[in-house]
């Protein structure tokens, strides 16, 4: 896989324009390669009629038409694929992937292990069943985190001096939860066993998110992740519920006892091979299904949130303190971090789509359509402002009889594009303080006002018209931009 | 000039099952024949291609293969199939009662 600084700045919009076509459900991996190879035909066919390779690309976008209607005919074709199918296969690609295959085999490895290393004990005569309880409650997350943590640095390709590190917090929990003396049934050796596994999640979460621990980006992908983990352990736990009264049931029904499967094999080992499954899940599903976790936080933060203002309530109206007990202290953390956790997620979901991509991509021309909006005239403005005219094309014809070129004091032409986003309607003036300085080319629909501090290099017209004239005759240029809007930066003196 | 939208989707099975019985052919060129064929007059995006194209495969009117490009990047080729010359005789038949009855009127009704 190159770099992105071995990639010219085209191949960049290229894999730019690629991965927001993966983005569309409907369009799978091989319909990508065929309408990647035509866009590289077409542009290879605009650069001989002389249009220089951004053009090129721009044009060959616009050409291949728009995206939403490119992806709700392929909908219509393939009504089946709108099914968010759980694929666990490669996207790219006509031959089905080796590396899924290795980590599918890893994963059940690793799952095959987590369920044998709870049995280990047995082996030293520690039974599950036979009053050791102590032993398996504190040692609990150290029989399957270390098999996670290797999971995610394979995964994530990272060298075997990050993965000693991580080996240290595992080795100090394990050697410091069965060395120290505990009391049987004390209250220390209580909070060790609920705790531990929560400082072991934290190392679990550096292998994770490996050298993007210190951005917050990174964390919270940690934290999404978590969530959908949970939510996968409970429904993976609830099959095997299932799973297992089905087992007791039909061997009873022959009489013979199958609760030594159940209570010796089938739980304790699911639980742990459960929390490789349901991490291998998580990932693979990550950019095809909705993320679970969100939808729920909406759900239940209203029912939360009043629960809580009735408690509340009823705390000020009766009058009577919380009992200061470690046990409701507890509690109250615990519904500390179920509300930090709903905020969280909460959060996560809030900013809308369309701008984050608008804000974060302004200057490059990633593929696709100009932003929607209305269409405005030209108005008088004195102010000493960037002035965006903007002509909707009439339809079939040619942009050189669009007027606003011929008339005074417009200097200039510029062309951009926006990645497409059907939410963002440009409003006068929103666009204005988004853009960054670096655009070269924009076009935009709807009246905008730029302020004066946004350089934006105008393309000289003429030099734009000769570019277009030269094209077989034909202004190619046109074509493209037929159905689109164009802007015209003009500048008042 | 502008077509209306259910003439260009009406006209595009069999204009492609025409140009694929020419000969084999792959999306981009296919586009380039219906440009060069129509003298211009019709523009298919190209985005649109494809799923006709698709849809065309589905009822095993064309076959397609993955080939090697000019360029070395692999690039599907469609060619038709016996099922898609029958069709295309079929709508090759019905357009030309559609011709033939407009044509009755218009040299009727407007000698132009």
């Amino acid at each position: 896989m190159t770099t992105s600084a071995d990639r010219s700045p085209l191949e960049e919009q290229i894999a730019q324009w690629r991965l927001n076509l993966r983005r569309r459900r409907a369009i799978h991996g091989a319909d990508v390669e065929e309408l990647e190879g035509h866009l590289r035909d077409q542009m290879a066919a605009l650069a001989d009629a002389g249009l220089a390779g951004d053009e090129a690309f721009l044009i060959a976008v616009k050409r291949m038409g728009s995206l939403d209607a490119l992806s709700r005919e392929f909908a219509r074709e393939h009504s089946e694929r709108l099914w968010k199918q759980l694929v666990i296969a490669p996207e790219a690609g006509l031959e089905p992937g080796k590396a899924t295959r290795t980590e599918t085999l890893v994963v059940l490895g690793l799952a095959v292990a987590a369920a044998l290393a709870i049995k280990l004990p047995a082996l030293f005569g520690l039974r599950l069943g036979g009053g050791d309880e102590a032993f398996y409650a504190r040692n609990a997350s150290l029989f399957v985190f270390p098999l996670l943590t290797v999971y995610f640095l394979w995964k994530r390709t990272s060298d075997v001096t990050s993965g000693l590190w991580l080996a240290l917090p595992f080795a100090a929990g394990a050697v410091s939860v069965n060395v120290y003396p505990f009391r049987t049934g004390s209250d220390t050796q209580l909070l060790t066993a609920l705790h531990l596994p929560i400082a072991l999640w934290l190392a679990v979460g550096f292998a994770y998110v490996r050298s993007r621990w210190f951005a917050a980006e990174g964390r919270m992908n940690f934290v999404r992740f978590s969530g959908e983990l949970v939510i996968y352990y409970v429904l993976i736990a609830l099959g095997g519920g299932v799973l297992t009264g089905f087992t007791l049931m039909m061997f009873h029904a022959i009489k013979t006892n199958a609760e030594w499967l159940a209570q010796g094999w089938l739980i304790p080992c699911g639980a742990m091979g459960a929390v490789i499954v349901g991490s291998w899940l998580v990932e693979a599903k990550q950019s095809v299904i909705e993320n679970m976790a969100p939808v729920l936080t909406r759900l239940f933060t209203p029912l939360f949130t009043v629960l809580l203002l009735v408690f509340l309530a009823t705390m000020a109206w009766t009058g009577s303190p919380i009992n200061v007990e470690r046990e409701v202290l507890i509690g109250f953390d615990l519904l500390l971090v179920l509300v930090v956790g709903l905020v969280a997620l909460l959060r996560l979901r809030a900013r809308p789509a369309g701008t984050t991509r608008l804000l974060r991509r302004p200057a490059t021309a990633a593929c696709g359509q100009c932003a929607r909006g209305r269409w405005g005239g030209a108005r008088g403005d004195r102010s000493a402002h960037l002035r965006v005219w903007l002509h909707s094309q009439p339809s079939g014809g040619s942009w050189r009889e669009s007027h606003s070129a011929r008339q005074p004091r417009v200097v200039g032409v510029a062309l951009c594009v926006f990645p497409a986003s059907p939410g963002v309607v440009c409003r006068p003036g929103a666009m204005a303080n988004r853009l960054s300085a670096r655009v070269l080319r924009m076009g935009c629909t709807g009246g905008c006002h730029f302020p004066a501090r946004v350089r934006l290099p105008l393309m000289h017209l003429a030099a734009l018209h000769r570019r277009i004239l030269l094209t077989k005759g034909r202004p190619v240029s046109v074509d493209g931009l037929r159905h689109e809007r164009v802007a015209l930066l003009g500048r008042r003196p | 000039m502008e077509m209306s939208k259910d003439l260009v989707a009406a006209s595009a099975t069999p204009l492609v099952l025409a140009i694929l019985a020419e000969g084999d052919s792959y999306g981009y060129a296919i586009i380039k024949r219906v440009a060069e064929l129509s003298g211009g007059h019709l523009h298919w995006t190209d985005g649109m291609l494809y799923p006709v194209l698709h849809r065309l495969e589905r009822h095993g009117l064309i076959a397609a293969k993955w080939g090697a490009s000019e360029s070395g990047r692999s690039r599907k080729y469609y060619r038709t199939t016996k099922e898609g010359r029958a069709q295309l005789a079929l709508q090759r038949q019905q357009w030309e009662v559609v011709d033939d009855t407009l044509r009755g009127i218009w040299l009727h009704a407007c000698p132009a």
